[in-house]
């Protein structure tokens, strides 16, 4: 990385001469993506066989594919280039995804300056995290909004079928004005596959193994055809279906004994002895596709899954119930998830209208949010053989309609506008206690019988996990887009947002319960393939239906209406270049570095076991630091991408330097990342390598050390027993090979993940010094391997 | 847990944790036999020579080394008498490198390396040791052993795996003839490796190397002369005697360094080529410093003027000093997509 940092720099000093032996771009000044001319809601404008073609040795115009794979479709609402759009953004394309053996969503995004993957829960649910902040992303689907209601838990997990994709789109930074709440700190917004795309049945299937993903078969099959009548519109059918199998990751981590978990207080923590995980064995269900009739598309998704993992919460295993004859856990695969998969149904209108002038996307939608909980509290022991587990089913749901248009004005200007309408709600649901008796719970549990003189309670003690509620949201933004001169661009939009019902929102600029974001950039192409951007950003996280109507009377924070949105705001700055534009057999070189300031401010942290935007806890008060939470965000992005004959290497470093008003410097987050990635052709078209080296810096953890031991061999962390953990820095390698035969119409993969199979450890988003939920560092999976055939039989 | 003789004893020794260190640094790079900054440079001794302009090169090389940190520690199994240990049994060593030619004269190259050890645990120890209560008392308590002595609690061991340092370059060469070759080889590595694992140096450190070769045909006599510099690193005696526990004793430092290299290699035909190298390095400042030494024997394969394979078989001079590896392969691969007339050889 650093050696890219050198060349750019170094590429600014060259003599004319050097400069003098670049070719001529494609896409010259006044033919840019964002002249007013171009089609704006067209579907991606390029041809897919162009980049196919590319990939198999025409070099009759190398450039083409270099800056096809730069174009942004659809994240900063209008067709423009990674170098000129108004935001810090990165794409990848569905051919890098598979060259580069990407198995799932995170995956990518740890590839992606600015973020970095993460898990919560031990290892419930995957929580990626932007300039080292979790739950901070706003996850679209053709740009349909899939933020999860109650939780703000997003499906970043093996749920999404990546084969279906044919280009994530990244914002790193707030993107409010455009995308509204929640798109507090990132946009991932993942485009699907059109029926071109595909034009035929592609049919895949693998196995792998290792204990970083044990006995994992998937397969799919995908179909994608156009028809085109005599008369009337075209139409297009896509249709997906894919089914895995796998066992969770395999972990041998201290079993606990005895905890107090959420609300408790903090109370000590005992531990047993280490145990191996067991998991049931999960599967997943994906069938979706989309059917397009002229400007109309109706897409659809419907997952049936049950996605187990090893680790629960306070990095609990799933060792299962304890043999009290062997002493030893029974063996049996232990349930324990959190499920994280959403059915939905869209029906997207979009037209042109007035010669190309206006443009209109309507998109209507019905969403199903799937978050069942069944978790391990307590793993069996020799004191509690069968263990403590609950489970709840958390359904939430979205009815909505968003408008997008677009219109071209005079002297230069574009202008974007719409708005959203949509409907959020979950019903009460409850969590049970299957295997306690509910006299053993310290929790409040409902009677079977009122005036008893012992006490008879319900099995299971069922308790409303969350109470019922609702949100209406209704937005309004415009945003305009004038050059003044072909180097020039200037972008400032506003958006109106409001939210209504029962967890409206709260303390907002507009009138308590309305939110005005604005935005303005200024993108220079100062000179020939170079560009300086300039951007101000805002962005808002309203508090989820968790945070404003949890029981606080079960195994929850308690939840508070009076809870405040939190706002983001970012200044950023980016300097972005292509040099050595076909200079020997270097096709491009292109080059990013970002700084971003990121404030913060309201953040909803747990505090006297409530969930509050200001920590009021002792130390907070005594230090008069009792306002609202506030960080800070110092952050260095810049990537490298390098084309060199068939060969792709790329390079990204992040610096993230992050404090907050009440915790001071946030050591828990690696302040240096970098990356390198490669796809080296061996036999060009025929077959390649690829690598991905990610580099995490050390970081540390604030947990407990164990401090005491008792007769039986069980160790006790005390509440007093704080320490911080120093976590070394990762070196995750992952290599992969690749082969395609009959012009792609056959290929297979072997691709190893953590081939050093590093034990390292999660980063910790939240940074609890006084460790409750998690009083030891959270493992990551180890090594494992995946082998996989494909083809494309018509 | 694992290693109930071990901590058996050290419940003796409970009583003495406090007196233990706190300097039991391990920030140490022992990976003595560096591979070289690009595809013209052999297997550890570079060239003077450079790429051309706008060649664009990878280098990718495996090593496995055989003990290569041997320390003499007090054992605590043996009534902490002193004993040798190798520290580190196996290291395997993966490094990747990626150079590009800005004239024909200077080149910047980058180097990523990252290591996986094997350790003796008896020299390492454990974070957490349980000790159970003793007689009548109903705890007891749990307590670091090793190099975790002294420290502050941890809940993670040492890595097995991890990142070491970095490693930028600028080669520039002065002068190349027919029959004589001098450059100049500036090095930096960045210390992101890991400092707590015997992967990482402690800081920054700067390596200036001057390169020199002479051409004889197929035979090439290649030299080179440095130095490292470096904030110096420090290991005490993480388990001292109760005599020691006022100043336990220093068992292994490094400072500033010289560095030395010299190499013969002999293409014997097209495609096959076979090399001697030797490294090492000589302290110049620092108490408990020792230099090292290492050769190899390599055979190189160049199966296309792109292309080279390379295999060496070697291992440490000075077997009775840390850094010494007693045994040490590395198998190597250079590729450019723009070599010099002759090839990478």
């Amino acid at each position: 990385m650093k050696k890219s940092l050198l060349l750019g720099l170094f590429c600014l000093g060259l003599p004319s001469w050097v400069l003098a032996q670049e070719v001529p771009l494609p896409a010259r000044r006044g033919t840019s993506a964002l002249d007013p001319t171009y089609d704006v809601l067209l579907p991606d404008p390029e041809p897919v066989e162009a980049t196919a073609s590319k990939s198999e040795g025409d070099k009759s115009s190398p450039a083409t594919d270099i800056d096809i794979a730069d174009r942004v479709l659809s994240a900063a609402k209008q067709v423009t280039t990674v170098q000129e759009a108004p935001s810090i953004v990165t794409v990848i394309r569905s051919d890098e995804i598979q060259a580069r053996g990407y198995r799932n969503i995170s995956q990518v995004l740890e590839n992606i300056p600015g973020w970095l993957s993460s898990s919560n829960g031990g290892s419930l649910l995957a929580m990626p995290m932007v300039r080292g902040t979790a739950q901070a992303a706003l996850l679209l689907r053709d740009g349909v909004s899939l933020f999860e209601p109650v939780t703000n838990v997003g499906t970043y997990n093996r749920s999404l079928p990546l084969e279906t994709i044919k280009s994530i789109e990244v914002v790193t930074g707030p993107g409010g004005v455009l995308w509204g709440a929640n798109s507090f700190l990132g946009i991932v917004n993942l485009i699907s596959k059109d029926a071109d795309d595909i034009n035929g049945l592609e049919v895949s299937a693998g196995y792998g193994d290792g204990p970083g993903s044990p006995q994992d078969f998937r397969a799919y099959a995908l179909f994608g055809k156009s028809f085109r009548f005599k008369k009337g519109p075209k139409l297009s059918i896509v249709q997906h279906v894919s089914y895995e199998t796998y066992l969770g990751s395999r972990y041998n981590v201290l079993s606990t004994l005895s905890r107090n978990s959420a609300p408790s207080p903090v109370g000590p923590h005992i531990y047993s002895t280490f145990a191996d995980t067991n998991p049931e064995r999960s599967f997943i269900v994906n069938i979706d596709g989309k059917i397009s009739y002229g400007p109309v598309t109706l897409s659809y998704s419907m997952p049936f899954a049950l996605m187990n993992t090893s680790l629960s919460f306070a990095n609990s295993p799933t060792s299962g119930r304890w043999d009290t004859a062997t002493n030893a856990p029974a063996g049996e695969p232990v349930r324990n998830h959190l499920q994280s998969f959403d059915r939905f149904v869209t029906l997207q209108y979009k037209g042109r209208f007035l010669k190309d002038r206006l443009g209109l996307d309507v998109k209507s939608y019905a969403i199903e949010f799937i978050r069942d909980l069944d978790a391990v509290l307590l793993p069996g022991s020799a004191r509690n053989p069968s263990g403590t587990t609950f489970n709840t089913e958390i359904r939430s749901y979205r009815l909505g309609l968003t408008i997008d248009g677009d219109a071209t004005l005079p002297l230069r200007n574009r202008l974007l506008w719409g708005g959203d309408l949509f409907y959020d709600w979950v019903p009460e649901p409850t969590v049970r206690f299957p295997l306690s008796d509910p006299k053993d719970l310290p929790i409040s549990c409902p009677l079977q019988q009122s005036g008893l003189t012992t006490p008879v309670f319900q099995p299971q003690c069922p308790v409303p996990f969350l109470f019922a509620t609702n949100r209406l949201v209704t937005a309004l933004y415009v945003s305009d887009t004038f050059r003044p001169v072909s180097s020039l661009t200037l972008d400032a939009g506003v958006r109106l947002q409001g939210g209504f019902g029962k967890a409206e929102y709260n303390g907002g600029n507009i009138g308590g319960n309305g939110v005005l974001l604005g935005s303005a950039s200024l993108v220079w192409n100062f000179y020939r393939d170079m560009h300086l951007k300039a951007n101000y950003a805002s962005g808002f996280r309203p508090p989820v239906f968790n945070n404003t109507d949890s029981n606080g009377a079960a195994v929850q924070f308690s939840g508070s209406h009076q809870l405040s949105n939190e706002t983001s705001q970012a200044f950023q700055g980016e300097w972005n270049a292509k040099l050595l534009r076909n200079i020997g057999p270097i096709r491009a070189l292109q080059l990013r570095v970002d700084y971003a300031y990121t404030d913060l401010r309201g953040l909803i942290v747990i505090s006297n076991g409530s969930y509050t935007n200001r920590r009021t806890d002792v130390s907070s008060v005594a230090r008069g630091s009792e306002v609202n939470s506030h960080r800070t965000i110092h952050s260095v992005e810049s990537a490298a991408r390098m084309y060199v004959g068939d060969h792709t290497l790329s390079a990204n470093y992040t610096f993230l330097h992050i404090t907050t008003n009440d915790r001071g410097l946030l050591r828990s987050m690696p302040q240096h990342s970098f990356n390198l990635g490669w796809v080296l052709s061996v036999i060009p078209g025929w077959l390649d390598t690829n690598g991905t080296l990610q580099v995490v810096g050390s970081y540390d953890d604030p947990n407990r050390y164990r401090s005491l031991s008792l007769a039986d061999g069980s160790t006790i962390a005390n509440a007093s027993d704080l320490t911080f953990d120093k976590l070394p820095p990762q070196a995750i390698l992952n290599l992969g090979v690749r082969a395609r035969f009959f012009r792609n119409r056959l290929w297979t993969s072997l691709n190893f993940y953590n081939v050093l199979n590093q034990r390292y450890y999660s980063p910790d988003p939240f940074y609890d010094l006084a460790p409750t939920l998690e009083v030891t560092p959270t493992p990551a999976p180890g090594w494992s391997a995946f082998f996989q055939v494909g083809g494309k039989p018509f | 847990m694992r290693h109930h003789a071990l901590w058996l004893l050290c419940t003796l020794g409970a009583a003495f944790s406090n007196l233990s260190t706190a300097h039991a640094d391990r920030s140490f790079d022992v990976a003595m036999a560096r591979p070289t900054m690009d595809a013209y440079g052999l297997q550890v001794v570079d060239r003077a020579q450079t790429p051309q302009q706008f060649e664009f090169g990878m280098t990718a090389n495996i090593g496995w080394a055989r003990a290569p940190l041997r320390l003499t520690l007090n054992d605590v199994n043996l009534n902490r008498a002193e004993a040798p240990f190798s520290v580190i049994e196996h290291q395997v060593t993966l490094d990747l490198g990626f150079y590009l030619g800005l004239w024909d004269f200077l080149s910047l190259s980058a180097l990523v390396p990252v290591g996986v050890n094997v350790y003796d645990q008896n020299a390492i120890g454990d974070p957490s040791v349980t000790v159970l209560p003793a007689g009548s008392a109903t705890m007891g308590s749990t307590m670091p052993t090793g190099m975790y002595a002294g420290q502050p609690r941890q809940n993670v061991a040492i890595s097995n795996v991890g990142v070491r340092d970095p490693r930028l370059a600028v080669k520039a060469r002065f002068y190349g003839g027919k029959y004589f070759e001098i450059g100049t080889l500036l090095e930096l590595t960045v210390p992101i490796g890991d400092q707590s694992s015997f992967f990482g140096e402690a800081n920054v450190t700067f390596r200036p190397k001057l390169l020199l070769g002479a051409l004889l045909g197929r035979l090439h006599i290649l030299g080179s002369f440095g130095a490292v510099i470096r904030q110096g690193s420090e290991l005490y005696e993480p388990s001292p005697t109760t005599a020691q526990a006022a100043s336990p004793p220093l068992r292994f430092a490094t400072g500033h360094e010289l560095t030395w290299g010299g190499a013969l290699s002999v293409r014997l035909h097209r495609l096959i080529g076979l090399g001697l190298e030797s490294v090492g390095t000589i302290p110049v400042s620092g108490d408990m410093v020792s230099p090292t030494a290492s050769a190899l024997g390599s055979l190189y394969i160049l199966p296309t003027d792109k292309l080279r394979f390379s295999i060496s078989g070697g291992g440490g001079l000075l077997v009775d000093n840390p850094r010494n590896a007693a045994g040490r392969v590395m198998f190597g691969m250079a590729y450019s997509l723009l070599p010099r007339a002759g090839g990478l050889l």
